[in-house]
């Protein structure tokens, strides 16, 4: 049987845990974090207190998957958090850059169209010429009017 | 009367010349009064890529200005012009960059060149005609070109062979346009956009065409990133062969 760990040990990995959880726990109420990112974290917290709090399971597990050091099972399951927060930010990463560009791009569209459209208001002013809800000025037939979003 | 005009009185198509730039105060300029000359008939938009010189300030009309509140890369900087030509209806756009590398009296080249072959997207080539006396690049640059064109034709077996991949000085037709403003490569977007037109059997055609040094500020490829330039578009020409591809061809 392996030996059981020291009190401190656990008490100090508990106390850390529980922190920990509890910002995690806050971050969500919060809405600053995804209830998923917040599960995946706390477990890089939670799994290692239970490899460390209960080692036979620990063997018990490493026999079952036939894995020769007991605690190769808890360094692969705390990868895989890893490797899923990393994927997860890795995606949104990428979709909040597609968005960043296409709101750019908008942002530039309508500043333009703005500028076209106080243009077009300052031109009719002082030609007294009345402007439609649509921004369009009621000007003659032949006459170009500016080409509107 | 110039070719210029002689092409847009004969067919009234509209054409937009895009002026990609990002801190090209030194040469805007210059370049709008030579488009003004040289391509009078063409209404030109001037895409600001995030400046923090001023670029803007030295546009004025009849160019056109769009300003992007951040820098999103050449390719997002073309992409907003191309969107700009969609929704105002523009028949053709050129690409032309602003650091005055493309010279202005070369763009109904271009434009002839996509009316008479029909293209989709036509690539002006500074490498296609091996005795032209136009601004040829670096041999590191032209060489780097060369394996991006071999394998954008191991990758997609085009019967036209590209000579000149990274040339920004281009001519789109309402396909590619329609296409590209849509969905345009962010990253190494003039191989990639190649790629995509031969992954989507758009035509693509080169000319050759006459370009000059850089006529100011600093250029986003600099020597020593060629190399690792090279292979990551190699890379990304590679991934577009398996990627799924935009779908929207409203002219096609």
């Amino acid at each position: 049987m392996p030996e059981q760990p020291s009190y401190p040990l656990l008490l100090t990995l508990l106390v850390f845990a529980a922190f920990y959880c509890s910002y995690l726990f806050q971050k969500v109420r919060g809405r600053r974090l995804d209830l998923i990112d917040g599960l995946l974290s706390a477990n890089l917290a939670i799994l290692p207190i239970s490899f460390i709090a209960w080692p036979s399971f620990a063997v018990r597990l490493s026999h079952a998957i036939g894995v020769v050091i007991p605690f190769s099972i808890l360094y692969g399951v705390l990868f895989v958090c890893v490797f899923l927060i990393l994927h997860r930010l890795i995606s949104r990463q990428q979709l909040a850059n597609a968005k960043l560009i296409a709101l750019a791009q908008t942002v530039a569209h309508l500043e333009h169209d703005l500028q076209t459209l106080s243009f077009t208001g300052i031109c009719a002013k002082s030609l007294n010429v009345p402007i439609s809800e649509s921004g369009e000025t009621a000007v003659g037939p032949g006459t170009p009017s500016p080409r509107l979003l | 009367m110039s070719p210029t005009q002689s092409i847009t009185t004969t067919n009234r198509d509209r054409v937009l010349i895009i002026v990609p730039c990002l801190n090209e105060e030194d040469s805007i300029v210059r370049l709008l009064d030579e488009l003004s000359m040289q391509a009078p008939d063409f209404d030109v938009v001037v895409v600001d890529d995030g400046s923090t010189d001023n670029t803007m300030k030295r546009v004025c009309p009849p160019a056109q200005c769009l300003r992007l509140p951040t820098n999103l890369g050449i390719g997002g900087a073309v992409q907003t012009g191309i969107q700009y030509a969609e929704r105002r209806g523009y028949d053709y756009c050129v690409q032309v960059d602003g650091d005055g590398q493309h010279r202005p009296d070369q763009i109904t080249k271009l434009l002839t060149a996509i009316k008479q072959t029909s293209s989709a997207l036509v690539i002006g080539s500074r490498y296609l005609d091996e005795t032209s006396e136009g601004f040829r690049s670096s041999f590191l640059r032209r060489f780097g070109g060369r394996v991006i064109s071999r394998t954008l034709t191991l990758m997609y077996g085009h019967k036209v062979r590209i000579t000149d991949p990274t040339s920004g000085f281009r001519a789109m037709d309402r396909r590619a346009i329609s296409l590209f403003a849509d969905a345009y490569p962010h990253d190494y977007p003039e191989p990639i956009s190649i790629a995509w037109c031969f992954a989507l059997d758009l035509p693509v055609y080169e000319i050759s065409v006459l370009m000059r040094e850089r006529q100011g500020g600093t250029s986003s490829i600099r020597l020593w990133k060629t190399l690792s330039y090279m292979v990551r578009v190699i890379l990304y020409v590679m991934l577009s062969r398996i990627t799924k591809l935009p779908e929207k061809l409203t002219y096609a």
